[in-house]
């Protein structure tokens, strides 16, 4: 399993100090914040700090409906000339998805990134849609018009309601899995997070189990099809799509790096409001925290603290945006190795273990007064418990 | 089907009465056309896991007032799944994927000319005295032509043996799910019967109701808990099959015959 960094706003050392130390396995990069020459020579930097890092990046195609809406922020996106709006109905014609597709592979040729992802649309709500015949249309010619050279991942962006309506789903995956002319894998992305990057968020923004479960059956489903897929905005789900079957999972600094939503490219009434607090992933509690929270919970339950290297800079009270970033790489990789044996029954079993044990440790944390969050931290691990409930009858475990 | 010689050699007649229902020029076309489609497909496939035409050509002919279909393929000596499943055959490891390779390999040629089989089942598998062709798949009758010709269809419910059809047939907008998948489940089931002896949903003495319930929701046991002397991946490669969800199962025969390459 591949820790991936998810490239964003105000990057600084983070990516390359990560790939150089070792806490990650490659970078996601965004075309957004990176115009077509700085994207190259990102790439060839972050090549020479780990030359066989996973180096993928996302064109953010499906953005195009954004383009002329009010406070929309597509940053270097207009600098990609495949970044063009189309007309809904064309995506759904071979003729305009090829020209896409191949504006996109010559803008991409000589970027030395180890895959190709391929453009795709976004699919907003449900799967039975212009837009889920959108995504079939482009994830069914990329291999053909990106060429055998390198693997090639399709974009499957979508959001979480999408996953609620089981019948499209399945119909869905079902011709996901039965194209004539398939990818090498898929780059998937879950929509349903935050807005704006100055949110403070905790935990991913994810809580319903039917989209965690939905998320895991992707992974699993596609994976047994022979797929590789890599997850974007995976955060804290990062061991449970693992698990399931996932190769790369991608995480960012900001929290609108850390979950998906088609939001970030609008811009909110409260950006450019406070910087949120600097946080610690902690493995046992599955969940960020405050740095002065985790001394705090550390005098009451010392395993709060993962006792990893990037632990350092934290005990020494003073950690910066680096090194919660590489922190949470750190600990999201840890926690992945920890859960996966390579038997599914037992993985799942581990997993329900990890839950259960952050439960206790709320519960116990509450003893001790300390109740801060407790409500929507243990509703979310209720969610969490039942998305594996939900993956293993999706995935005919049960 | 009749046992006859024909020129030098044997061959087994296949004798089609067109019944005076049938007398109607649509219903009569139709079930020229059934026939004249498996004697194109089984024309296309050069795989002996199939069985092959005989030399006989399709001829129309009457007899005592009464209208026939007529033509041969080769004569196959042997038993069919079903005779030995129902006399309690118990196949070891060996013979378990022997089945499995020849069964595919009938699959993956089926695919090859673009047709998925559709009656895949024990009564449609004859095990033959012959190491080089120890199975061969029969009755191509119901045979589709993916993104071809218009389904056949009897009574209006999707065609095929109910025991052994996949759950996506069941469904009102079967067509559109029709691909090879719905083939390896019915391989898959007809594996599992074989191996355990039973079928892995049916019961004896069951409605049709209960059966098709099963087959829809209820989840079969695993292979293995019925033949735990078999190898684990086997018996996890022919669950697979069995997968209520198409997309669950192998994607084509070749992901099968991949999977047992690994088994020893």
């Amino acid at each position: 399993m591949n820790i991936l960094a998810q490239h964003g706003h105000q990057p600084g050392e983070k990516i390359n100090r990560g790939l150089k130390e070792a806490v990650m396995n490659g970078v996601i990069f965004s075309a957004r914040y990176a115009p077509p020459e700085k994207a190259r020579t990102l790439i060839n930097e972050a090549k020479l700090m780990k030359p066989d890092a996973e180096i993928l990046l996302d064109p953010e195609f499906y953005a195009t409906p954004l383009i002329g809406s009010p406070n929309c922020q597509l940053g270097s996106l207009a600098d990609w000339p495949f970044f063009k709006g189309q007309k809904r109905r064309d995506l759904i014609r071979e003729k305009a998805v090829v020209a896409i597709l191949k504006e996109a592979q010559q803008a991409m040729i000589n970027l030395d990134v180890s895959a190709y992802i391929a453009p795709s649309v976004y699919i907003p709500q449900s799967f039975d849609s212009i837009e889920g015949a959108a995504a079939l249309n482009f994830i069914e010619r990329a291999k053909g018009v990106f060429g055998k050279k390198k693997p090639v991942y399709a974009t499957l962006a979508v959001d979480g309601r999408a996953l609620l309506s089981s019948g499209d789903f399945q119909a869905f995956v079902n011709d996901l899995t039965s194209l004539d002319d398939p990818p090498d894998g898929f780059y998937v992305l879950i929509g349903g997070g935050p807005l704006s990057e100055r949110t403070d968020l905790v935990q991913a923004d994810i809580i319903d189990a039917k989209v965690i479960g939905g998320w895991m059956f992707l992974n699993y489903v596609l994976s047994q099809n022979n797929f590789r897929v890599v997850n974007g905005f995976a955060d804290v789900l990062t061991p449970f799509l693992a698990v399931a079957g996932g190769a790369s999972c991608a995480t960012g600094w900001w929290a609108n790096l850390r979950v998906f939503s088609m939001g970030r490219y609008v811009k909110t009434p409260n950006s450019g409001g406070q910087t949120p607090a600097i946080r610690y992933l902690s493995k046992l509690l599955l969940n960020h925290i405050k740095n002065t929270e985790r001394y705090d919970y550390s005098q009451v339950i010392p395993e709060i603290a993962n006792g990893l290297s990037f632990d350092a800079a934290y005990d020494k009270g003073s950690p910066d945006r680096a090194d919660e970033a590489l922190q949470t790489w750190e600990a999201l990789g840890s926690l992945a190795s920890q859960v996966m044996t390579g038997n599914i029954a037992n993985d799942l079993a581990a997993l329900r273990d990890r839950v259960t044990k952050a439960g206790e440790a709320y519960a116990r944390l509450r003893m001790f007064g300390i109740t801060a969050g407790y409500e929507t931290t243990t509703e979310y691990l209720d969610q969490l418990e039942k998305g594996i409930d939900v993956f293993k009858q999706l995935a005919e475990l049960s | 089907m009749f046992r006859a010689a024909v020129g030098q050699a044997t061959e087994a007649v296949k004798v089609i009465y067109i019944p005076p229902a049938a007398q109607e020029d649509s219903s009569r076309d139709e079930i020229g056309h059934r026939v004249k489609r498996e004697i194109e497909a089984l024309r296309l496939c050069r795989s002996n896991r199939l069985v092959k035409l005989g030399s006989l050509q399709l001829e129309t002919f009457s007899f005592n007032q009464r209208d026939y279909l007529i033509y041969s393929e080769e004569f196959l000596e042997g038993e069919t799944l079903k005779a030995r499943i129902t006399r309690g055959h118990r196949p070891n490891q060996a013979e378990v994927m022997l089945l499995a390779r020849c069964l595919m390999e009938a699959l993956r040629e089926i695919e090859r000319i673009g047709h998925i089989h559709r009656d895949v089942k024990p009564g449609n598998i004859m095990a033959l005295p012959q190491p080089e062709r120890p199975f061969v798949l029969l009755d191509l009758g119901i045979a589709f032509k993916l993104h071809g010709t218009e389904l056949t269809v009897r009574g209006g419910g999707p065609p095929g043996t109910l025991l052994y059809m996949a759950p996506e047939l069941f469904r009102p907008d079967y067509k559109q799910a029709l691909d090879i998948r719905s083939d390896i489940y019915s391989a898959g089931v007809t594996l599992f019967e074989y191996a355990a002896g039973q079928h892995p949903l049916a019961r004896r003495s069951e409605d049709i109701g209960t059966t098709v319930y099963r087959i829809l929701r209820q989840t079969p046991p695993k292979l293995a808990s019925l033949r735990p002397d078999l190898q684990e991946r086997l018996c996890s490669a022919i669950d697979r099959c069995i997968k209520k969800m198409p997309a669950l199962r192998y994607r084509d025969p070749q992901a099968f015959l991949n999977e047992l390459e690994g088994i020893i």
